[in-house]
Formats: C-alpha cells, sequence, structure tokens
C-alpha cells in the first residue's frame, strides 16, 4: 500500500519535471542532439526529396510509419571464426524491436527486446535467447 | 511458492514502472507540429537549390560570364521561414559557383513604403538575384513584387496560392506531407529562362497561361 502511493507520488513529481523539461529551451537542446534526417536531406537529389515526408524528414510510406510508431525493427546475423582447434565457429542470428519513446534521443535512450538464435556458440551447442534492454546512454 | 508468486509480481510491476517513468520522462509527443514545420523548410530550401540545375538562361551562364566567379545569390524577401535551413548548404556549389542568400525585408515590415508607387527600398539588390523566394507575408504585395522584376531573369518561387497566376514561376505545394512543385512556363518564358524537360517532368502541374500574359 505505502510501496503503491510513493510510486503515485514519484510519478507526480516527475511529470511536473517533465513538463518543465519539455519547455522550449529544452526541445532546443534535445533537437540539436541528433539528427540524420536533416543530413540526408541536404544530400538528395530532386526525385528523392519528392518523397520526403515533411514530419519526419525521411523518405519512404515504409520508414515514415515506423517513426511515427517509433519502432525500429532489428535483423542481424553474426559469425566469428574461430581458430581455437574445435572446428566450430560462432553463428548466432537476432531478430529483435527497438522501441524509442523519443526520436532525438533515440541513439542514447532505447528499449530493445531481441530473440537471439545461437546456432553454435563455438562449442557446437546451440540456445535460443530472449533479451530484455534498456539503453541509456551518457 | 505463494512467495515466489508475489515476488514475480513486484518485480514485474516494478520493472512496468520503470518502463513507464522514463517514457515519460524522456519521451516526446508526435513530431508533428514545431519540427515538420522545420523539415518543410529544408526540404524547400535543398529544393530551391536544385532548380538551379535544371534551368538555362541564366547570365551566369552566357558566354562571356563563363569564367567570372561571380556567386549564385538567392534572395528571401518577407518574414524568413527557412531560419538556419540554408546553412549547410553554404559550402555546396552550384555550377560550380558558390551560392550566397540575401535576406530582404519584405512589404509587410517595410514602415516607409511608398504606397502609390510600391517600391521597395532595395529593389536594385533585388534585380541582382539569380533566384527570389517570395515569403508568405508577401502575399498582399505578390503582384507589385512580380512587376518591379518582371524584366528581369530572375527565378521566383514561392509557396503561396495562386502564385503562379498572379506571374510567378514555381509554386512550391503541400500534399499528403510531401513537398511537391507547380510550374508556370509563361511566367519563365518572360524571364527568360528555359526550364528543362526534367523539372517539368517532375513538377506536379504546369500552367502555360497567366493574368500578366491576359492583360
Amino acid at each position: 500500500m505505502r510501496t503503491g502511493l510513493v510510486k503515485i507520488i514519484i510519478t507526480a513529481f516527475i511529470l511536473s519535471v517533465t513538463t518543465l523539461w519539455n519547455g522550449a529551451g529544452a526541445q532546443q537542446l534535445m533537437s540539436n542532439l541528433t539528427d540524420d534526417s536533416v543530413a540526408e536531406i541536404y544530400n538528395m537529389e530532386i526525385e528523392d526529396l519528392m518523397e520526403v515526408d515533411i514530419r519526419t524528414g525521411k523518405p519512404g510510406w515504409f520508414e515514415t510509419q515506423l517513426e511515427q510508431l517509433r519502432f525500429e525493427p532489428v535483423v542481424r546475423y553474426d559469425q566469428a571464426s574461430l581458430d581455437d582447434g574445435t572446428g566450430h565457429d560462432i553463428k548466432r542470428s537476432t531478430i529483435g524491436l527497438i522501441y524509442y519513446p523519443n526520436p532525438e534521443l533515440h541513439p542514447i535512450f532505447n528499449f530493445r527486446i531481441s530473440q537471439d538464435f545461437v546456432h553454435d556458440d563455438g562449442t557446437g551447442d546451440s540456445k535460443h535467447e530472449f533479451v530484455a534492454q534498456c539503453v541509456i546512454g551518457f | 511458492m505463494r512467495h515466489r508468486r508475489i515476488l514475480k509480481t513486484q518485480i514485474s510491476s516494478t520493472i512496468f514502472f520503470i518502463f513507464v517513468l522514463l517514457s515519460v520522462i524522456f519521451g516526446k509527443a508526435p513530431a508533428y507540429g514545431e519540427s515538420g514545420v522545420s523539415h518543410e523548410y529544408k526540404i524547400k530550401a535543398v529544393y530551391i537549390y536544385q532548380f538551379i540545375n535544371f534551368i538555362d538562361g541564366w547570365d551566369f551562364q552566357k558566354e562571356e560570364n563563363k569564367n567570372n566567379n561571380e556567386p549564385i545569390v538567392i534572395g528571401i524577401i518577407g518574414k524568413n521561414p527557412f531560419n538556419d535551413a540554408f546553412e549547410p548548404l553554404k559550402e555546396k556549389t552550384v555550377q560550380d559557383r558558390k551560392v550566397i542568400i540575401k535576406y530582404f525585408s519584405g512589404f509587410s515590415e517595410l514602415k516607409n513604403v511608398d504606397r502609390e508607387n510600391m517600391s521597395h527600398p532595395d529593389t536594385e539588390k533585388i534585380k541582382d538575384c539569380n533566384v527570389l523566394f517570395i515569403c508568405a507575408s508577401e502575399k498582399n504585395y505578390i503582384t507589385d513584387i512580380l512587376s518591379s522584376i518582371r524584366n528581369d531573369t530572375i527565378l521566383t518561387v514561392a509557396d503561396m496560392q495562386n502564385f503562379l497566376e498572379k506571374g510567378g514561376i514555381i509554386n512550391f505545394i503541400i500534399e499528403k506531407n510531401k513537398v511537391l512543385f507547380n510550374i508556370n512556363t509563361v511566367a519563365a518564358k518572360r524571364a527568360k529562362l528555359t526550364i528543362r524537360a526534367k523539372l517539368l517532368r517532375l513538377a506536379k502541374k504546369i500552367i502555360e497561361t497567366d493574368q500578366v500574359e491576359k492583360q
């Protein structure tokens, strides 16, 4: 009961701080942190400019929809050749999803979930892993 | 067993609580507002640079001017909506020439305008521009601005309704959240500019007659 009350008080406090944080100065500061799309726009040819969504600064329907949802899909395959005489290499495939609540803080603050399929961990074994991460960069 | 279940519930609720808190702290409403506008004008700035490559007839393209190093001048008249959108383009060259941006106060901002003659104090400097972007703040003075540069080789660009009908050359439009453009070929011809087929093909709409032509 007491823990619940403490959580509500902390949330209320953080909500008030957030209101201030989202003010003009902080917004400007945050928007200056990173904006890869801007660099892309400045190198575009005229045909590509016609495809850029003014809300996101990015071309393409799919990319724009993902940007609006703030999700980024991840598909990865890793292979490391080991010279340890076992004849096994590390082979791993990953599929996952990155969720970023704030597009401007995307690289330094996001949540990730992924399913790792370890086909060979270097010893001949295989296993699957589910990973949930919260990334906070400084 | 019961203890383990309670512990598991507490851990899950704490993780959920942390997730919500972090999202609230760092989260931001969808970017339809302010940043949408800034993207729009960044796109338009790049378009303006690109237009120069698709148009012939400029003075700097003439044989006698080919070896001078005079920069291409883009003028912006009125309340500037671009902010610093042109900054990253400063280092870029167009047709091997540097591009400089000049800003002019609009009629809407000038207090001592001769209302009868509607002459801009910087008319001569405006006439030196290769491209003139007329900001939306000048929508009530479009006819005056266009008539003052009618005989000059200036590509006029804007993003307002009826700009082409009043004699402008290129007008930006927004369609499905994308920046597109319409072209007035008669106005281009009057400015002694030839728009290349590729640009015409990319235009959303081409108009071949305007109010100036009808006069």
